[in-house]
């Protein structure tokens, strides 16, 4: 029993990871109905330039952590700004391989500028492992919950109460209604790729303590990030919680059962079932259904 | 009329000069090696191309295919004693039928979700290929020892000769599609792609036709992958990583999303560029990820084939002529 | 020969876009569907064509009942369908497109293409005759065979498209406005190609606006409105329908 519950511990850890590249996945989507493939290298990007600054720069984590996240924003609307939107046409396979190409460029950046070896930051300090009976609450893990929760309170203020969200949801609703409303849309975009890079990045660094720093593990943030989005609905931000926190779950479940290197393939089997049986996810899409 | 059309036979002769050519060019067998994995690089992208550049089906799973195809082919000769053209064969025909089965539930969804799928299709066959010991040997050793490929009693080992096989099989590969595309089916895959309404309308199976050509491609994905292991004689599941699926991708974009002969450009670019490279190891990615986005951007129709439509351009305004024009239109696949 | 529609539905969310349609169209006939815009026309046409569901109802053609059938396989009975815009392919010329046409004429198996065998060699040279011949038939010239079909005048295209049904020796023919977009001559070439088809013993069904055209060249006329039929008959009875001249023109006020 004291296992299962440690076990889950490990999962809540998982799934707020992915829940938080889910949301990020999820506003870009609904932003720009783009499906951003590079999506993942925000995350991985995050953990490693910060991991860089803390052990080889000796940088202080917040400061680490605060560096990380802006390159990765300024990335993120550079992929945006200066490539998405510059594409001289815009099929969906145009918007998928740019994706992918810049996740490739992206991680070729870290190579050059990081390096190719695997990084072990320590823990954040500020925060005492919790410790209930013979369950042990990581601080590590603490942190993740909490940046979780601070993203999601964030992200619902200002998609329900600021100008910029309800903008934003316009934007993605109707871009037509919205331009003439006077929204600029690209900015919208924009926007939607800061959120996402800076989401990622901040998730990526919080991670890297428990998961390590590698420039290769973007593929698989990702990936299970796009799990969680279908599982939970596709751009449905309750959706994303809940489809990170069930991948988390199952993830860790089978642990137990199958080595570690399939439990990776039960979240991406999950994807392939959710794309082919319910593509709409558990709680739906977004948007609605246009008759 | 011709065994092949009449538009595909001076690219076909071009190849085949050029390949003949190159042998004797060549400097060393390191050099034949190269040109031996472009050949069977150029398969793979062949396939790719009809699927996706005339079917639109975008798949980024193609490494899973190409595993399969090694694999099975291995299985078939060190494990069940088959000839190795019998385990090619099983390759194609395993590869081709896995093909078939995926199809139907895949082309149901929409290329955004279509390409996730397949990527991580992709991904989960790699994870496999790594942990199914039994049948493929795991991440090491993976497979060794493979006996060459044996035709008519020939055995067909090393650079000098596979060469020439992997070739003869891309040439041949190449004619096949060019005759598909120019068949009632072609015209109904690409009338397909502007307008699926009106092509079924007009009595074609569409699913069924996206499925034939799915199941088409993947078997020659699969021959690919069965002259990759007859070749290599020795591989591990690291051969079929994801990049392998984005690699492929990307030589049909370099090529063309419209004629075959393009993907082996492409073959040729991307197969040669890493060791083009070689010493800056360090920047390899990087050039790669940066080229595949300004491409992408800048020439979605295929890098050769915006070449090509550019000269061709040039051309007709210094003739001026629209029979020129619909010659040439006639002509193009 | 014959199509028969039976209360046939279509309901998109809480809106009845097609309530409960019957009639029938003879062989050798023309047969208009006409009513004001959004009266559900073309979602009658989208229902026996197999491109929508039906909510409700059934239709036979020749006799056998179609209903559950995909498009393709309508087709494949010998229905054709042109659309309110010309849907040509990109890239493909007059007679590739009409080829298409003749598509169902493609018997040979897959790898008989691959190999390109004689016998696909002679298939492609019979699928290429009949697609001439309809060209023929419908009137255009052969110098404008290997132009490219989306570069042609509005007109052309819309002929391209008929012959491109005619290649497919259909019985029944569903065309959705073919004189839209069209000028008095044109839409005069047009009614003759019909009264053609009507003559070859041909089923044609027509939605159209144009109604000279359909008194002109109609045996019979079905009116809609709001998704229902509400007249039908020969185009004479038709025209003095009351209820067909309040659909189109509305009721008159009464003087406060």
């Amino acid at each position: 029993m004291d296992q299962l519950l440690q076990n889950a511990i490990s999962a809540l850890a998982a799934g707020a990871i992915y829940s938080i590249a889910a949301l990020g996945f999820g506003v870009v989507y609904n932003a720009t109905k783009v499906m951003n493939f590079a999506h993942g290298e925000f995350l991985m990007m995050g953990a490693l330039i910060s991991a860089a600054l803390v052990n080889s720069a000796g940088v202080q984590v917040v400061l680490a952590v605060a560096i990380a996240s802006v390159i990765v924003t300024l990335l993120g609307i550079i992929l945006d700004r200066y490539v998405i939107q510059m594409a001289v046409r815009k099929t969906v396979l145009t918007a998928v391989m740019i994706t992918i190409g810049a996740g490739i460029a992206f991680r070729g950046l870290m190579v050059v500028t990081v390096g190719r070896d695997m990084l072990f930051p320590p823990a954040f300090e500020g925060i005492k492992t919790v410790t209930v009976g013979s369950i042990y609450l990581p601080s590590q893990v603490i942190w993740i919950l909490l940046l979780l929760a601070a993203l999601s309170v964030a992200l619902a203020y200002l998609f329900s109460s600021t100008r910029l969200g309800k903008a934003m949801r316009a934007a993605s609703d109707n871009p037509r209604a919205a331009m003439l409303c006077g929204i600029d849309i690209r900015a919208m975009s924009l926007v939607a790729f800061a959120i996402a890079a800076s989401t990622g990045a901040l998730a990526g660094a919080f991670v890297a303590p428990i998961s390590s720093a590698f420039y290769e593990s973007g593929l698989f943030f990702g990936l299970k990030g796009f799990a969680a989005a279908m599982l939970g609905g596709l751009g449905n931000p309750i959706g994303a919680v809940l489809g990170g926190m069930l991948i988390g779950l199952i993830e860790t479940g089978s642990a137990g059962y199958v080595t570690s290197v399939f439990k990776d393939a039960i979240a991406l089997g999950l994807l392939i079932l959710v794309l082919i049986v319910k593509p709409d996810g558990l709680l739906g899409r977004a948007e609605a259904k246009r008759v | 009329m011709t065994t092949i059309p009449s538009s595909e036979i001076k690219p076909a002769l071009a190849v085949v000069i050029l390949v003949i050519v190159a042998y004797f060019l060549a400097p060393t067998d390191f050099h034949l090696t190269v040109l031996t994995i472009v050949a069977i690089h150029g398969i793979a992208a062949v396939a790719l191309t009809l699927a996706f550049g005339y079917a639109g089906l975008i798949s980024l799973g193609s490494s899973a295919f190409f595993g399969l195809g090694a694999y099975t082919a291995a299985f078939a000769v060190q494990k069940m004693g088959l000839p190795s053209l019998v385990g090619l064969l099983m390759g194609v025909l395993v590869c081709g039928t896995t093909g078939y089965l995926l199809a139907r539930p895949l082309l149901r969804l929409n290329s955004h979700y279509l390409a996730m799928a397949t990527l991580a299709l992709g991904v989960v066959a790699y994870i496999v290929y790594g942990q199914a010991r039994p049948f493929t040997g795991g991440l090491d050793p993976g497979i060794f020892g493979l006996e060459p490929l044996q035709i008519f009693g020939f055995k067909l080992a090393g650079p000098r000769q596979m060469y020439w096989v992997c070739w003869g099989a891309l040439l041949i590969s190449c004619l096949a599609g060019a005759n598909l595309v120019h068949s009632a089916r072609g015209r109904a895959m690409r009338a397909l792609r502007t307008s699926e309404v009106a092509t079924s309308c007009l009595g074609v199976d569409t699913v069924g036709l996206r499925v034939m050509v799915f199941a088409l491609s993947s078997s020659l994905i699969g021959l690919a992958g069965g002259l990759y292991a007859f070749f290599m004689r020795s591989f591990a599941a690291s051969a079929f990583d994801p990049g392998l699926s984005i690699d492929i991708l990307m030589m049909v974009l370099i090529g063309s999303m419209s004629t075959l002969w393009g993907a082996v450009v492409g073959a040729l670019v991307i197969t040669v560029l890493p060791n083009l490279l070689e010493g800056f190891e360090h920047y390899k990615l990087l050039v790669f990820g940066l080229a595949m986005v300004a491409v992408m951007v800048f020439f979605p129709n295929g890098l050769v084939q915006s070449i090509v439509d550019a000269f061709k351009a040039a051309v007709l305004r210094r003739s001026g002529s629209v029979a020129t024009d619909d010659a040439e239109r006639r002509a193009a696949p | 020969m014959s199509l028969q529609v039976q209360r046939l539905s279509k309901r998109f969310g809480g809106l009845a876009a097609v309530d409960e349609v019957s009639f029938d169209a003879l062989s050798g006939a023309v047969t208009a569907v006409i009513g004001p815009n959004g009266a559900g026309k073309t979602t009658v046409l989208n229902l026996v064509s197999g491109v929508f569901a039906s909510d409700g109802g059934s239709v036979f053609l020749d006799g056998v009942e179609i209903s559950l059938q995909p498009a393709w396989q309508r087709a494949r009975h010998g229905l054709a369908r042109t659309f309110q815009t010309p849907q040509l392919f990109e890239g493909m010329t007059v007679l590739e497109t009409v080829m298409i046409g003749a598509h169902m004429q493609a018997k040979a198996g897959l790898l008989s293409v691959l190999a390109r065998l004689p016998k696909v060699r002679k298939e492609e040279e019979s699928l290429r005759l009949r697609a001439e011949e309809a060209l023929d038939y419908i009137g255009i010239s052969p110098t404008q065979w290997q132009r490219i079909a989306l570069e042609l005048p509005y007109g052309l295209q819309r002929k391209v498209e008929i012959a491109r049904a005619v290649a497919m020796q259909a019985t029944t023919f569903l065309l959705d406005e073919p004189a839209a977009g069209l000028n008095r001559s044109e839409t005069s070439a047009l009614s003759d190609l019909f009264l053609k088809l009507r003559a070859d013993g041909k089923c044609v069904i027509l939605i159209e606006h144009n109604m000279e055209m359909v008194m002109r060249i109609s045996d019979h006329v079905v009116v809609m409105n709001f998704g229902r039929k509400i007249a039908e008959g020969r185009p004479y009875e038709v025209q003095a329908n009351a209820a067909v001249v309040e659909a189109y023109l509305g009721v008159e006020e009464e003087e406060c």
